[in-house]
């Protein structure tokens, strides 16, 4: 049994200019320990996709199908309760940017130790020794004196330390990152990146990592979804869809990460799709370099090509759907 | 090297911090003691992190900051102190990272290419304006129909698009663009790269493209100027840089870029810890405190910029 089943999920939002469909049918699973890479530009539904894993979309933002089984039991189906039993302890999230989550007027060292709190019962100031010890295996240098610091006094690389901290307090199953790095300056990101790998390896929890930045995700996942207007397009092993995008979307976000000496970068034309009036048929077809009569028409269904799953006509004769 | 267009010499920028409630006043030294020289129709990238006083430089040589000490001179004209006359002030110009905040959330895209049109021609007629901004959006491959739109009615690609023409109007010799794809999608950005480069060409127009993208670096860029912490540590010529880089914190940048082609990529250089304070910049090499490298000396020699090929400087006297 894989440790996430997320089936043809769709999260849609209520607006006064009519619905965003930001998540509009999305399957996929996640194994025990293993890191999935979700890419996708802005508007394509990745982060809507990690919000409703952990039961955080919020009005205007509603679940309207599908289901979300974690360890068996369908996330959806939850109480508010015993989310917030699973949200923080077994499922744990790290956002791009600290400052929304962080309280400003509390100690570091009072802010991980409610983690503790909230999910084992243990007065904060009682669990000094556990953040103590926690932030110094996240490498938060001078972690005695860092529990005493308020979030301004620390860089951007030490907040996303605090907020990782707090991630795997618990020996999570699952980490849920929305890009946890793109806030911050390359060589920091790079340490950062360690930490999180180094972490995984160690507690052996399953992590889905969302970023615009296919390089990075190149460098981590096991598996890699792309995402484009709120839809799939391909999933597959990282390594087979850098060697060989199937998608003609993935093969332009490949291009686009390659580097080209004084020649014209290759380009994708066109802008993103809306999410209030997504093109007809396929959604990539407006910008696709390989598109047919029929794909403005037809939506396309997912094909199985090889240990690839695709979303797109070109492959509806090879594979199976 | 030709003559320079723009010369930049030793350029401080402090700004002022004030210290607690009864100590005085401390400074963060942005930009401290920087020369760069922009030849002609080249494109020079400025790279740093956050706080390596890149986007500094960038407005003071673009004329809109005064320098704390220094000069600017473009063709022997220094820009600060000849209270930027009206023909200099129109052959520089420059583009943000972000167009919403240098786009008038108010004005049709006619009326603010207009702005810059009427600016380089005073007096000129309606329709002959209509003509020339008309002209100007086909340059950036914008229809025609986007003169009669306010910027919230355009994509992020399409701002900056028009923040570009805007630019071009002016027939400046010499564009500062601050991080101009950074905001942008990933597919997007290589059509304002490639928009860049080709007006860039066409024009024959000088760039300091301020980035900390090493893709897009390697792609448009004639000359790399790295800097950290207020200092320039390695400056030469593009392939140079990247084939024989001169300094460990250029290598410490590369070694984070995996794709990058593989002769390129000799180290694999971690910097330790993390940026220390503008206020109190380390002595001796600013980078020491971060250099996987560092020896001894590194804390107390005040590092100068030594020529170790043609065009090409360091300010590590110790690497390679």
């Amino acid at each position: 049994m894989p440790l996430l089943e997320v089936r043809n999920l769709k999260v849609y939002y209520d607006l006064p200019q009519g619905t965003v469909k930001a998540v509009d049918g999305v399957s996929f699973s996640l194994e025990k320990g293993e890191i999935l890479g979700v890419a996708g530009e802005s508007g394509s539904g990745k982060s809507t996709l990690a919000h409703s894993i952990i039961g955080l979309v919020k009005p205007p933002g509603r679940v309207v199908d599908g289901e979300i089984i974690f360890e068996g039991r369908n996330l959806l189906e939850l109480s508010e309760e015993e989310l917030r039993e699973i949200r923080g302890k077994d499922i744990t999230m790290v956002f791009q940017d600290p400052n929304t989550y962080l309280n400003p007027v509390l100690r570091i060292g009072i802010q991980v130790g409610e983690v503790y709190e909230a999910h084992l019962g243990i007065e904060p100031r009682k669990a000094i020794d556990k953040v103590v010890d926690l932030l110094r295996k996240v490498r938060l240098t001078d972690p005695e004196r860092r529990v005493e610091s308020y979030p301004h006094e620390l860089s951007g690389g030490m907040k996303q330390r605090v907020m990782i901290s707090m991630a795997i307090a618990l020996k999570p199953k699952l980490i849920i990152l929305d890009e946890p790095t793109s806030a911050l300056d390359v060589t920091i990101q790079a340490e950062i990146m360690e930490l999180l790998m180094e972490m995984r390896d160690e507690l052996g929890a399953a992590m889905i990592f969302i970023s615009h930045d296919l390089e990075l995700l190149g460098q981590v996942s096991d598996r890699l979804m792309i995402m484009y207007g709120g839809r799939l397009v391909e999933i597959g092993e990282t390594e087979e869809i850098f060697r060989d995008p199937l998608h003609p979307y993935t093969e332009a976000l490949i291009n686009a990460i390659k580097y080209v000496r004084k020649e014209e970068l290759p380009t994708l034309e066109g802008e993103p799709p809306s999410l209030l009036k997504p093109p007809p048929g396929c959604r990539f077809h407006p910008r696709c370099p390989k598109r047919m009569d029929r794909c403005s028409l037809v939506e396309p269904g997912e094909y199985m090509v090889g240990g690839r799953r695709v979303s797109c006509l070109l492959y509806e004769e090879e594979g199976d759907a | 090297m030709p003559e320079p267009l723009i010369k930049a010499e030793n350029i401080k920028k402090y700004f002022p911090v004030k210290k607690g409630l009864i100590g005085g006043t401390e400074y963060v030294r942005a930009v401290d003691d920087v020369s760069l020289e922009i030849g002609e129709e080249t494109i020079t990238a400025l790279v740093g992190e956050s706080g390596s006083g890149k986007t500094t430089l960038g407005r003071i040589m673009a004329g809109i900051w005064m320098p704390t000490s220094g000069r600017v001179l473009y063709r022997g004209i220094d820009i600060h102190r000849d209270g930027m006359k009206r023909e200099v002030r129109h052959r520089i110009q420059m583009i943000f990272q972000n167009p919403d905040s240098s786009l008038n959330p108010r004005m049709k895209i006619l009326d603010i290419l207009g702005e810059a049109i009427t600016e380089a021609e005073p007096g000129i007629k309606k329709d002959e304006l209509i003509e020339r901004a008309t002209k100007l959006l086909e340059e950036v491959n914008l229809h025609p129909d986007h003169l009669y739109k306010y910027p919230h009615e355009l994509s992020g690609g399409e701002k900056q698009r028009v923040a570009i023409a805007r630019a071009i109007a002016l027939e400046p010799e010499f564009i500062v663009a601050d991080e101009p794809v950074s905001a942008l999608d990933i597919s997007i950005r290589a059509q304002i790269i490639n928009l860049l480069a080709r007006i860039q060409r066409e024009h024959g127009i000088a760039i300091l493209y301020i980035a900390h993208d090493l893709r897009t670096v390697w792609n448009i860029s004639d000359y790399v100027a790295v800097m950290y912490l207020g200092k320039i540590m390695e400056y030469g010529p593009t392939e140079e840089v990247f084939k024989n880089t001169g300094h460990p914190y250029t290598a410490t940048l590369l070694s984070t870029a995996p794709l990058l082609p593989e002769e390129f990529r000799k180290h694999s250089l971690k910097p330790i810890g993390e940026p220390p304070s503008l206020i109190n910049p380390p002595k001796g090499c600013r980078f020491h405190t971060r250099c996987p490298l560092a020896r001894e000396e590194c804390r107390e020699v005040d590092m100068k910029l030594i020529e170790i090929g043609r065009e090409h400087y360091t300010a590590c006297p110790f690497w390679r």
